[in-house]
């Protein structure tokens, strides 16, 4: 380009006529290899292309986005302009995406990363990046403008909203989930309802429940996904050391990770002849007071009764609660128990 | 000539060299505008504004000048004012240059094509004041100003102030309504977003695939609670309830206790499901032993009860053991008032595998002994062959369950059940005799009730009375208790 067109281009970008008039010359002027002409372009087209709808124009305009010899301040109200097209083409929403999913963590992103999520939220399908949003959950725990997209638009693409969620539940994103109203749990929960639960979620959630208040939600997903073999092991020791909500589900997940009522009986069996002191017993006889319906609690109350794990104290109390939900009057507790005597710890 | 009027024919002589012009405009430029000569310089102000000669800093300069010019009545400080915005950058000026503005200039029709302007000049500086503050005054004029009326959509579309458009003229575009519902939604308006689908649907723009997307959509989706009773409603009015809404809505209520609004959704399911020709197939269909233990899998709040009956009224009254209360399919069921079904569920085999308190026929019981706490009236109204499918579902029950210890709970229930059925059954029949296989299924559960109640003997309870139209000869037969027991309660009863 000669000095001279470029003089009558830049003459033309200063003119004070009204920029809607010379919307070509601001567009052209986006090539133009002086930075000082791209930044009158963009400064222009900042301004002018909320007016009327002009598609070619804004696309070509987002990518001088990228355009770093434009100053910052400049490209973010071209960036905000931009953002806030309504019909947006799919050419201007990949240039928005390419500045969105860009390394810098500034507020030009932050307008380009809101208009693709909008675009995405509104069309779904092949508009969602769900790779990006994967990445942005994973390495910057936000989950800002994803939410509820990844719900509305789940059954599109399951695989991928699905690792979305799983991310967002087993990464920090703690913060950012308060922020926009939800929780974790909330997210469990989506997964639980659509069977999307992996093992890693699941394994979490059998963590929290032996850190937080062991919730009907956490123990009702463990049951949704395979028992894997330390699982009986951590459910036990939720029983031992955990005040739990509701001891039926705590004995149904139990259950089925023994495999059966039979072997969840045979387990509490033995974790009861391991206890030795009846004051080891008493979370043991409170989950069988707990859980009179179930068919092994008669069998196991006699057990513990021949084990002597309920002769005195808060045992026994709970021993004898245990039969009176049943309906029936306790038997003497040390009917049946053997006495060792004396003798030596080890033999 | 006066000094000012030098400069001015200077500045304003286009044959004059350049350098001595914007010497000139850049004395003017420092001059106060006022006194008598400020209609002349603010003609030159406008010239000047509008003059490519002129370098643009000392074009920026001459509009600071007219932008803090104290404002005046007269035209050419208004028209001066109008270049000197129609030209400004800076938000700051244009918040000062509009206070002025609006002191001296109030009709909307004048102001508005200048405002409409600056308004899409200053979007990327939106929401800032005075371009959030505007959209209250265009959405007043826009009745009156056809060409406000005309840049709403865009205007709210740009400002996501969707209330702007109670007052644009166009109406939506029906391609442009799911993708502005949903892109509401995900941005976390769900008020903009049933606004959206209100005036859709107030405008005939909302198209009944789109409305059945949208609620397949947001029938699961945590924390739209609005946009679901909106999109409920809307079906139901739009009587666009079809065998899919249902299929999703049933698929919900089975597999989803945790994250599904059971509530609601039951309830348009019972509000607005009849409006679909295969409601009851696909409800009668959902009503599975399978869906049962799902939902029993996946209910997180299982209960079991310490309390042990103490008394034949106890025993009547507090016997239920139902580990999963709540399932909807049932009430859906129910509903129905599918009698035949419920006939032959009770009578049909029993799954060795599934615990009694889990079969559908303990879930039936229960939602029978229910039932007519729900609506009595319409319980006492139900016809004979109502009344008959249940009692013969019932005896085949009786039949199934006996001598199967697995299945006592149920049972236990059936005979229950059983008493107060032949009740309303025998009202039914008035004079008439009941069918021998009723009746010889009569004698056999009154034996099964008499054992329950002996459980009860030390509470002094009165033993029940035989049932009524029973078969005695098959109860004599059967009759383990005595003959002192016989006389008491068989021939002491009779008639």
């Amino acid at each position: 380009m000669t000095d001279e067109i470029a003089d009558s281009l830049e003459a033309r970008l200063r003119s004070p006529a009204p920029e809607e008039e010379r919307i070509e010359d601001l567009v052209r002027a986006l090539d133009h290899p002086d930075p000082v002409l791209r930044t009158l372009g963009v400064q222009g087209l900042a301004r002018t292309l909320a007016a009327v709808a002009r598609p070619a124009e804004a696309a070509r305009a987002a990518e001088a986005l990228a355009d770093r010899d434009v100053p910052w301040s400049d490209r973010l109200a071209l960036a905000r302009t931009l953002s806030r097209l309504p019909g947006k083409s799919p050419a201007l929403v990949a240039a928005l995406r390419r500045i969105a999913e860009s390394p810098d963590d500034d507020e030009l992103r932050a307008a380009c990363r809101e208009a693709c999520d909008r675009y995405a939220g509104a069309h779904g399908g092949t508009a969602i990046d769900w790779p990006a949003w994967l990445r942005r959950v994973e390495r910057e725990h936000d989950v800002r403008g994803l939410l509820p997209a990844v719900w509305l638009h789940f059954d599109e693409a399951p695989e991928e909203a699905a690792a979305v969620l799983r991310a967002a539940y087993l990464g920090a994103c703690g913060g950012s989930l308060y922020s926009e109203g939800f929780s974790q749990d909330t997210i469990l929960s989506f997964l639980q309802v659509r069977g999307r639960v992996d093992e890693t979620v699941a394994r979490d959630c059998a963590r929290r429940l032996l850190s937080d208040a062991p919730s009907a939600l956490l123990l009702a997903v463990l049951r949704s996904v395979p028992p894997w073999s330390g699982l009986a092991e951590t459910l036990w020791c939720v029983l031992e050391t955990r005040p739990v909500q509701n001891p039926v589900l705590l004995r149904e997940a139990l259950v089925d990770a023994c495999g059966s009522d039979r072997a969840a009986a045979a387990a509490l069996i033995q974790r009861l002849r391991a206890r030795g002191q009846p004051s080891g017993a008493v979370p043991y006889l409170r989950f069988l007071a707990d859980n009179p319906g179930w068919g092994e609690t008669p069998d196991l109350l006699r057990e513990a009764s021949r084990l002597g794990a309920c002769r005195a104290g808060e045992a026994r109390a709970e021993w004898e609660r245990a039969w009176g939900n049943l309906g029936k009057r306790p038997p003497d507790p040390d009917d049946g128990a053997v006495d060792p005597g004396p003798g030596f710890a080890d033999e | 000539m006066s000094e000012l009027h030098v400069q001015l024919d200077v500045a304003l002589s286009a044959d004059r060299p350049e350098a001595e012009r914007h010497a000139a405009v850049a004395v003017l430029a420092d001059e106060p505008l006022e006194g008598p000569g400020r209609p002349d310089l603010l003609r030159a102000f406008r010239s000047f504004l509008a003059d490519a000669g002129i370098d643009p800093e000392l074009r920026a300069r001459v509009r600071a000048r007219i932008l803090h010019a104290e404002p005046g009545p007269e035209p050419e400080y208004l028209a001066a004012l109008t270049d000197a915005l129609a030209q400004e950058t800076d938000p700051d000026a244009l918040e000062l240059g509009h206070e002025h503005l609006r002191r001296i200039e109030l009709d909307p029709a004048r102001l508005a094509p200048l405002l409409l302007r600056l308004w899409f000049r200053f979007v990327p500086h939106f929401p800032r004041e005075p371009l959030h503050g505007w959209l209250r005054d265009f959405h007043e004029w826009a009745p009156h100003v056809p060409e406000v009326r005309a840049a709403l959509p865009r205007i709210a579309a740009i400002a996501r102030a969707d209330w702007l458009l109670d007052r644009a003229e166009e109406s939506p575009d029906p391609s442009a309504v799911l993708p502005g519902v949903l892109e509401a939604l995900a941005a976390r308006e769900e008020g903009a977003a049933c606004r959206g689908l209100d005036r859709a649907w107030r405008a005939r723009a909302l198209r009944r695939s789109d409305l059945a997307r949208l609620f397949a959509k947001v029938l699961d989706c945590p924390g739209l609670d609005t946009m679901r009773a909106r999109v409920f409603q809307l079906l139901e009015e739009g009587r666009a309830v079809d065998g899919d809404v249902v299929d999703r809505c049933l698929q919900s209520l089975s597999g989803s206790p945790h994250g599904s609004p059971t509530w609601e959704v039951r309830r348009f399911l019972q509000r607005a499901g009849g409006t679909c020709p295969d409601y009851r197939k696909q409800v009668i269909g959902a009503f599975t032993q399978g869906n049962h233990l799902r939902w029993c899998h996946a209910h997180g709040d299982p209960q079991d009860w310490p309390r042990v009956p103490g008394s034949g009224n106890d025993w009547e009254y507090s016997g239920w053991r139902l580990a999963h209360p709540g399932w909807p399919i049932a009430d859906l069921f129910l509903d129905l008032e599918p009698w035949p079904e419920i006939g032959r569920i009770l009578a049909g085999p029993i799954d060795p595998d599934v615990p009694a308190r889990r079969t559908l026929a303990y879930v039936l019981l229960e939602r029978l002994w229910r039932r007519p706490g729900e609506d009595w009236s319409r319980w006492c109204r139900r016809p004979l062959a109502a009344v008959d499918a249940v009692v013969r579902g019932l005896a085949g029950l009786l039949r199934n369950a006996a001598g199967r210890p697995a299945l006592e709970p149920l049972l236990d229930r059936a005979i229950l059940m059983f008493a107060r059925q032949w009740r309303d059954y025998r009202e039914r029949l008035d004079d008439r005799p009941a069918p021998s296989d009723l009746a010889r299924a009569a004698a056999g559960a009154y034996l099964e009730l008499l054992h329950r109640f002996d459980r009860f003997a030390r509470t002094g309870e009165p033993e029940p009375a035989p049932f009524a139209g029973l078969d005695e000869d098959a109860l004599r037969a059967a009759w383990p208790f005595g003959g002192e027991r016989w006389s008491r309660l068989v021939e002491g009863s009779a008639p």
